[in-house]
């Protein structure tokens, strides 16, 4: 336990030479978290009830009383759009995670063992991957219907792909090295070179692959909400405020400007968050 | 040496990598390639002696060394350790042959998980194989540390935080964790400074000293192999030409080959003089093995049988084993040049 305080407390020692970054990482954990905290608790924060009309504010535009404005039916945007937080966030969170878990065991396996199921993968991912990303995903959704969790499925099953390509090459990079042969040599079982010796030292790239996919797959979710194949209003999400501010944009730009501001801030911050956290892994040598 | 039996045994060894077939090949249904690296080793390892490989870049030594401790599976001939044979183990049988085998490998900044700690890596290697109770590990692994002149402190340290030499210590610790009886070094110290390099190697001969190992010693130094080994064998594209006791081999190799590579060597005496030219010609691709003597197209005294039979390894009286069909001259040659002018 003291070893692991230690090495810890080394880390951020060597880590002071990157301070420039260091700002760029603790920004980001600022936008992050003060996005969960909204995801959280909106009503503390959002004025009014994001789905209530207020027939004397239509279309108002931002004021003391309305900062972000209101849309054709007098709800508050500002409301709107931190209510949109807990569902956007939800998002980069469901919408990757299973992506994340499937795709890093297959990729770890099927880079390890190489062989006929590493052929039968290489031409899924070929495949795959030669399709539009979003069309795969819109296909699928089709098929299933529109909605959050089938948008989440969908997702995963296009996304977990990405995944698993970089987990295999990852590894594959990795057991070049001559401790994966030492670990054959010490007489360790697969699952034990596998998990405790080559995932550690091939997990940083997509762990940070991780973070820039948590804030696609806010801009896809949202696309998909655009589109009316994600979530369905009246609910308040980034995507479907959007495509509701889509009709008035040339009379109402706040309507859509407001929730695409609060996209770029949060991918901003996943970035950041993933950069951060991949000068953190980087082992010394 | 004939009344002992040996420990490790090596009988008509092959092993031959496949090719990457271009699309061509595939399609016109050529018999695929293979690059025939080890092609009919044999040796054998004695309880307690240090076997010295030595060879140039690509001739094998390194994929013998694997093939020894069962990093690549063999394919053609036998490695008989103990009487018994090594190929188609269980997992279980493999593993408790690596406990008996082990190795140390050639990059110390490869061969460590730069995320374990050194503590870790030993108590891995000691709980894995039930070496120790759990409570006497700490004690096991500070034994190790010190066997191998490292500071007891050292295990609370990550591998990035101590230099080439001090890694290869932390390698050579963790081979003898599980108490092994054979050590196989693919050029242990070829990645380190000399000053280094004679630590590294004094403390390997000090265990084998203490320990009773055995060693196969992968080296393409000559002088530090001379220095360590009892044995040496000479590789030429994956056969062995010469294999001796070490002084034989150093001071009068025979094999055209093995003076050759031993006159390549840089000697500090100024009065030491080449005594033969370098050797004309390239190093033949693997993918294509000369027929007969896989020397014959550099050797200076090739004549029409080289290029048709191999010649086999045979003992010779006063020297070690060798491969050439024109070893009676050549010896013949060699036992004047000894009586015109007496070196060494």
């Amino acid at each position: 336990m003291t070893n692991a305080s230690l090495s810890l407390k080394k880390r951020f020692s060597h880590y002071k030479y990157l301070r420039g970054l260091q700002s760029g990482f603790i920004a980001g954990l600022t936008i992050l978290g003060s996005s969960l905290i909204l995801a959280f608790f909106p009503t503390f924060f959002a004025p009014y009830d994001p789905n209530v009309f207020d027939f004397t504010a239509l279309q108002s535009p931002p004021t003391a009383l309305h900062p972000f404005g209101t849309d054709n039916l007098g709800r508050d945007t500002l409301s709107r759009v931190i209510w949109a937080y807990s569902v956007n966030m939800q998002m980069a969170l469901l919408a990757t995670i299973f992506s994340l878990i499937t795709g890093v065991l297959v990729g770890a396996m099927v880079g390890y063992y190489r062989g006929l199921a590493d052929i039968i993968f290489g031409r899924c991912v070929d495949a795959i991957i030669t399709f539009p990303f979003l069309v795969l995903v819109i296909a699928v959704v089709a098929v299933l219907g529109p909605g959050l969790i089938n948008m989440y499925i969908a997702i995963t099953l296009v996304g977990w792909v990405y995944y698993a390509r970089l987990m295999r090459a990852e590894i594959m990079a990795q057991m070049a090295n001559d401790y994966a042969s030492a670990g054959k040599v010490m007489g360790y079982s697969d699952s034990r070179i596998i998990f405790r010796h080559l995932l550690p030292n091939a997990i940083t790239p997509v762990i940070v692959y991780w973070m820039t996919d948590m804030a696609l797959a806010i801009l896809l979710g949202s696309s998909l909400g655009y589109l009316g194949l994600g979530a369905q209003p009246p609910e308040a999400e980034w995507g479907v405020l959007i495509a509701e501010g889509r009709n008035f944009i040339t009379t109402a730009w706040w309507l859509s400007l407001m929730p695409g501001i609060a996209i770029v801030i949060t991918g901003f911050g996943f970035s950041l968050v993933g950069d951060g956290i991949a000068d953190l892994l980087r082992p010394r040598g | 040496m004939t009344d002992k039996q040996p420990l490790l045994q090596v009988r008509n060894l092959t092993h031959h990598f496949k090719t990457n077939p271009p699309l061509v090949d595939l399609l016109l249904r050529r018999a695929p390639r293979f690059i025939k690296v080890l092609n009919g080793i044999d040796l054998h390892l004695e309880r307690g002696e240090t076997l010295g490989i030595v060879g140039e870049s690509g001739c094998g030594k390194s994929t013998l060394a694997r093939c020894l401790v069962g990093l690549y599976p063999p394919q053609g001939g036998e490695i008989l350790f103990d009487n018994q044979n090594v190929s188609n183990k269980t997992r279980a049988e493999q593993r408790d042959y690596n406990r008996r085998v082990q190795m140390m490998f050639q990059d110390p900044y490869s061969s460590l998980n730069p995320r374990m700690s050194v503590g870790q890596v030993l108590h891995e290697a000691l709980s894995v194989h039930k070496m120790r109770p759990e409570a006497e590990i700490q004690n096991r692994i500070n034994e190790l540390l010190d066997l191998v002149s490292l500071p007891r402190d050292a295990a609370g340290k990550l591998p990035h935080e101590f230099s080439g030499g001090q890694r290869q210590r932390i390698a050579i610790a963790r081979a003898l964790s599980v108490e092994p009886e054979v050590l196989i070094a693919d050029e242990l110290v070829s990645a380190l400074d000399v000053s280094v390099q004679a630590q590294v190697v004094n403390l390997l001969l000090d265990l084998q000293k203490h320990l009773g190992l055995t060693i196969l010693f992968v080296a393409h130094d000559l002088r530090l192999v001379r220095h360590v080994s009892h044995r040496v064998a000479v590789i030429y594209l994956g056969s062995i030409v010469e294999i001796g006791d070490s002084d034989n081999v150093f001071s009068s190799p025979v094999h055209p080959y093995s003076r050759a590579l031993l006159n390549a060597a840089p000697s500090i005496d100024p009065d030491h003089k080449n005594s033969m030219p370098p050797l004309k010609g390239e190093l033949p691709s693997p993918l294509n093995i000369p027929p007969g003597c896989a020397f014959h197209g550099r050797c200076p005294h090739a004549t029409e049988i080289c290029r048709q039979d191999k010649p086999l390894l045979k003992k010779r009286e006063g020297h070690g084993e060798i491969a050439c069909h024109h070893t009676e001259s050549l010896m013949a040659t060699l036992a004047e040049a000894g009586e015109q002018a007496p070196q060494d």
